[in-house]
């Protein structure tokens, strides 16, 4: 489980219209944590607790993003009534959620209700976000922006941003930029306006754990965190 | 604790397909690993185990040349004092020969030499060149099938006691597995089939070509989706041609090109079945996951092949059009008996489990650390 860093918290967990969210994170290190759901001893799935949450932004815990949710089945409760939420990594239980407790009302069971996909929207999937979206970033980002050197920061600005290295104008006109002493979160504002981001991209943007995100030292690692020898 | 290091060069390539992919699977083992000392090496330059990390995460290492050039710049590179102390597996060819105190490789087919003709001539005559200098300088090989470990002792009189097989593992992070199926869950998808591999000639996408112009109809039933990326010989471009010379509707057949990982499992999970028509292997990865996923595979009989997922497979000789045909429509009809390409969660992970690297990995370390192969 060399991808995932075991909960050293997890909290603020609330059940509502069957999807149960909260926080987990890690003590330190750049992996995030993963909650493995188990019924009856039986992992029935896994998620990350990658998602930007509010909460967390508001405490000042990994920038906000450590959030998970998920949207509960009734399927999940069919080995038992309770569903455990625990650790991937450490195998400690963090959550135990009862079939009772759930609001079942909204849950959609009929099969006529599924979507009708082809193989272009599969290649293709409903990912979709806003230029508004990387405010959530803002805190990571300007910290980054601060830890690496100014041509780095233009390459990943491109790859967070449009998935692609610099264009050898596209490298000057930023580098530039930010050596004249603009501020380099109003660099990725402006590339988050062009057409290829908005409209190729469609705006998506990866978590700071998603395998799109570029490789650079966001959370920084640690001598506590042992894959990072 | 023991001192040993893994030469991962293959992790820098750009996209991970095969022989990276086994580099990967072992090096992730090895960075969880607390009872050896276990070093990452570029032919010579020490790789620093974060950016090794990084490149697991990413699934590519093209990116990182330049911490290569940093490490040779600041000098971390193993001496031979150090390299003379220590064992060495080399997960693809030798850049090093007869440097370190024991050295092991890891062998993932001769296809260029056994069969040429699907490579280009720059390839075979790289491998050609070097390859029997690998052998004698190297004391253990790890191979990834038995059938590649029989082709290296009958073409290089390689001793089997002086070769294992590593069972080749998967790697599938559940987390995504898990989005994947609540996905899937949510959706019903046009019919279609897979067909595995790099698009190139060894992998004979040809014969599901010449099967649809023999029973065209399978176009109307299927979408036919080759998932891969273009490789060598402009097989693409081959295989365009045919179809127009063929008439064959080409909005029915996608190529996608090279995916993600989530996109191709995305793509796996929801096809009917797949195909993997290839005509030499080392492996064969693709035929693992489709079979983890609880997919039947349409699939060639030929070198490793009826090794990996037998039991999930409908063979067929890759040169034999007729029993392309057969072994297709009996896996169209076990796909439409059963529900195994509906699997839930618990049941592919239960699959995946029994493909953990962790066997591949305790085999190699075993021989770092005592001498032999577990």
């Amino acid at each position: 489980m060399i991808r995932y860093a075991p909960a050293y918290r997890c909290g603020q967990v609330t059940v509502q219209n069957a999807t149960v969210s909260g926080l987990a994170y890690p003590a330190e290190g750049p992996r995030c944590c993963a909650i493995e759901l188990v019924s009856a001893s039986r992992v029935v799935g896994m998620l990350r607790a990658d998602r930007f949450s509010d909460r967390a932004a508001a405490l000042h815990i990994r920038d906000g993003w450590c959030g998970f949710d998920y949207q509960l089945r009734s399927s999940d409760f069919v080995f038992d009534d309770t569903l455990m939420l625990r650790c991937a990594v450490s195998r400690r239980v963090l959550h135990v959620v009862t079939h009772a407790t759930v609001a079942w009302e909204n849950e959609a069971s009929d099969s006529a209700a599924r979507q009708l996909v082809t193989v272009a929207g599969l290649l293709t999937p409903g990912r979709t976000g806003t230029a508004a979206g990387l405010s959530r970033y803002e805190s990571l980002i300007r910290r980054l922006a601060g830890s690496i050197d100014k041509a780095a920061f233009v390459s990943f600005a491109f790859q967070f941003l449009l998935g692609r290295d610099p264009d050898p104008d596209g490298r000057q006109i930023y580098f530039d930029s930010i050596t004249s002493g603009n501020d380099p979160f109003s660099v990725l504002e402006e590339i988050a306006l062009s057409d290829e981001h908005t409209v190729l991209r469609r705006g998506w943007l990866p978590s700071p754990f998603d395998e799109q995100f570029p490789a650079v030292p966001v959370f920084l690692p640690t001598r506590a965190d042992p894959a990072r020898r | 604790m023991p001192r040993a290091f893994l030469e991962v060069s293959p992790l820098f390539e750009s996209h991970w397909t095969g022989i990276p992919v086994v580099a990967a699977g072992l090096v992730q083992c090895a960075l969880a690993d607390p009872g050896l000392d276990w070093g990452f090496l570029y032919e010579n330059v020490v790789i620093d185990p974060l950016v090794v990390t990084d490149m697991l995460r990413l699934r590519r290492g093209s990116q990182f040349f330049p911490h290569l050039e940093q490490q040779l710049w600041n000098g971390d590179v193993l001496s031979p004092g150090q390299m003379a102390e220590a064992a060495c597996i080399f997960t693809n060819l030798k850049a090093l020969r007869r440097q370190f105190a024991r050295e092991a490789l890891v062998v993932h087919d001769i296809s260029t030499l056994l069969t040429p003709e699907f490579h280009n001539t720059d390839t075979v005559r790289h491998h050609a060149n070097r390859l029997r200098g690998d052998v004698a300088s190297t004391d253990f090989f790890f191979c990834v099938s038995r059938a590649t470990m029989m082709d290296l002792h009958s073409y290089f009189g390689v001793p089997l006691a002086a070769a294992a097989v590593i069972p080749v593992g998967m790697s599938v992070d559940p987390c995504m597995l898990t989005t994947l199926l609540i996905e899937r869950a949510g959706m019903s998808c046009e019919p279609y089939v897979c067909v595995l591999g790099t698009v190139e000639p060894r992998k004979n996408g040809g014969i599901v070509l010449a099967f649809l112009r023999d029973n065209p109809n399978m176009l109307d039933k299927y979408r036919f989706v080759f998932i891969g990326r273009d490789g060598w010989n402009d097989e693409k471009r081959r295989m365009l041609d045919e179809l127009d010379r063929l008439g064959l509707p080409t909005s029915r057949i996608v190529f996608t090109g090279f995916v993600p990982e989530e996109t191709k499992m995305r793509l796996v999970l929801s096809s009917r079945f797949c195909i993997y028509p290839s005509f030499f292997e080392g492996y064969g990865i693709p035929i693992a996951e489709a079979a983890a996923l609880g997919k039947y595979v349409v699939c060639s009989n030929s070198s490793s092949m009826t090794e990996v997922a037998p039991e999930m497979c409908f063979f067929f000789d890759p040169t034999d059009l007729l029993a392309f045909a057969d072994a297709f429509f009996k896996a169209e009809l076990a796909a439409d008996l059963t529900w195994l390409d509906r699997l839930g969660f618990a049941d592919i992970a239960a699959r995946l489990e029994a493909r953990d690297w962790r066997r591949a990995y305790d085999t190699i370390r075993s021989w770092v650390v005592e001498g032999t192969p577990a």
